[in-house]
C-alpha cells in the first residue's frame, strides 16, 4: 500500500528525486543517467525538458550532453505546471514540485540550492546520486571517481571543489572496503569512520 | 541556464578607464595586430585583458579551491585572499558536497531497492 510507505518511497518502490536541468547535465556527463532512472523515480518539470531542448541546439558539449539527457527522458516522470518556458523557471518549478511531492530535489545550480537551502527543501548536489551507486557497489569505487572527474574537466573551479571533495570521501569508501578487506584476513583496520558521517 | 555571451555582459556592465603604461614594443604588436583584425587597439587590449583576467582568475580559483577542498587553508585564509563572497561560495559548494554524502549514507542504507 503506497500509504504506508516512507515517504521518499513512490510506488515503485524506488526513492523519488526531482531534478533540474544542470543536474541531468551533471549526470550525463558522469555517464550515471542511465544508472540513475533506474535506481531512482527521476521527476522533473517540463520546463526543465524545455531548457534542455533548447540547450541542446547549441553545438558544444552542454549541447551535447543535453541531447543525451534528452534521451532518458521518457525513463523519467515529466509534470507540465503550466508555468512559462522562461529563465530560472526550471529551478523554481522543481521547487514547487518539491514542495507538493515532499521529495528530495537534485541541483547543481549554486543560485538555485541557496533559494531551495532558504525555502527549506532538501536539496543536494547530483553527486549524491553517484555516492548511492557507489557505496551501493553499483559501480566500482573506480570508475566513480573517473564519473567525479569528468564533471571536473568539463566544467569550472567550482566543479573542482565539488571534486576535490568528493574524491577526498570517496577514497575514504575505498579505505573502508579495504579495512573490510584486511578485516576478513585479521588485518588491522585503521579508517577514519567520522568521513562517512559527512559533515561534523 | 547557460552565462550571457561577452558581448551581452559587457552591455549590462559598467566600464572603467585605466591608465597602463605599456612597453613601445608591445604597442607595436598591438597596432598589427589591431590593423590585421580591423579593429581599434583600445578595443584589441580590452579584448586581451578581459580574456586574460578571467583565465588567470579561473585557474587561481582551482589552485586556492583545491586547497580549501583539501584542508589545507581554511575559510579565514580564504576570505582574505579572494574576499568574503567567493569564500562564502566556496565553503557552500564543499559543505554542500559532504552533506550529498552524509545524505548518501542514510540513503544507501534506508532505501529498498528492486534492482539487484
Amino acid at each position: 500500500m503506497p500509504n504506508e510507505l516512507p515517504p521518499l518511497i513512490n510506488e515503485q518502490r524506488r526513492p523519488e528525486l526531482i531534478v533540474d536541468t544542470c543536474a541531468l547535465l551533471n549526470l550525463e556527463a558522469m555517464g550515471i543517467l542511465p544508472l540513475a532512472v533506474k535506481r531512482f523515480a527521476i521527476v522533473t518539470s517540463q520546463t526543465v525538458v524545455w531548457e534542455l531542448e533548447n540547450t541542446a541546439r547549441y553545438k558544444d558539449y552542454d549541447g551535447y550532453l543535453a541531447q543525451r539527457a534528452l534521451d532518458w527522458i521518457n525513463r523519467m516522470e515529466v509534470i507540465n505546471l503550466g508555468t512559462p518556458p522562461v529563465r530560472d523557471q526550471g529551478e523554481r518549478d522543481c521547487l514547487q514540485l518539491a514542495r507538493e511531492r515532499k521529495s528530495i530535489i537534485i541541483s547543481d545550480n549554486l543560485a538555485a540550492v541557496k533559494m531551495f537551502d532558504q525555502s527549506g527543501i532538501n536539496n543536494h548536489f547530483s553527486v549524491f546520486i553517484l555516492f548511492v551507486l557507489a557505496m551501493e557497489k553499483k559501480i566500482p569505487l573506480d570508475q566513480a571517481k573517473r564519473a567525479l572527474e569528468a564533471v571536473r574537466l568539463k566544467r569550472r573551479w567550482k566543479d573542482n571543489i565539488l571534486y576535490q571533495t568528493g574524491a577526498k570521501l570517496l577514497g575514504s569508501l575505498g579505505a573502508l572496503r579495504q579495512g573490510e578487506h584486511q578485516g576478513e584476513k585479521g588485518g588491522v583496520v585503521d579508517f577514519d569512520s567520522s568521513a562517512l558521517g559527512g559533515e561534523k | 541556464m547557460r552565462m550571457e555571451p561577452i558581448a551581452v555582459r559587457r552591455k549590462i556592465m559598467k566600464a572603467i578607464q585605466i591608465s597602463l603604461q605599456v612597453p613601445e614594443y608591445t604597442v607595436k604588436d598591438l597596432d598589427m595586430i589591431a590593423n590585421l583584425l580591423q579593429i581599434s587597439r583600445e578595443q584589441l587590449l580590452t579584448d586581451i585583458i578581459e580574456r586574460e583576467a578571467a583565465r588567470e582568475k579561473e585557474r587561481l580559483l582551482m589552485e586556492l579551491g583545491t586547497l580549501y577542498a583539501q584542508d589545507r587553508i581554511s575559510k579565514a585564509d580564504l576570505v582574505e585572499m579572494i574576499g568574503e563572497a567567493l569564500a562564502d561560495e566556496m565553503e557552500l559548494i564543499k559543505g554542500k558536497t559532504k552533506n550529498a554524502w552524509a545524505g548518501a549514507v542514510k540513503h544507501a542504507k534506508r532505501a529498498p531497492t528492486t534492482d539487484k
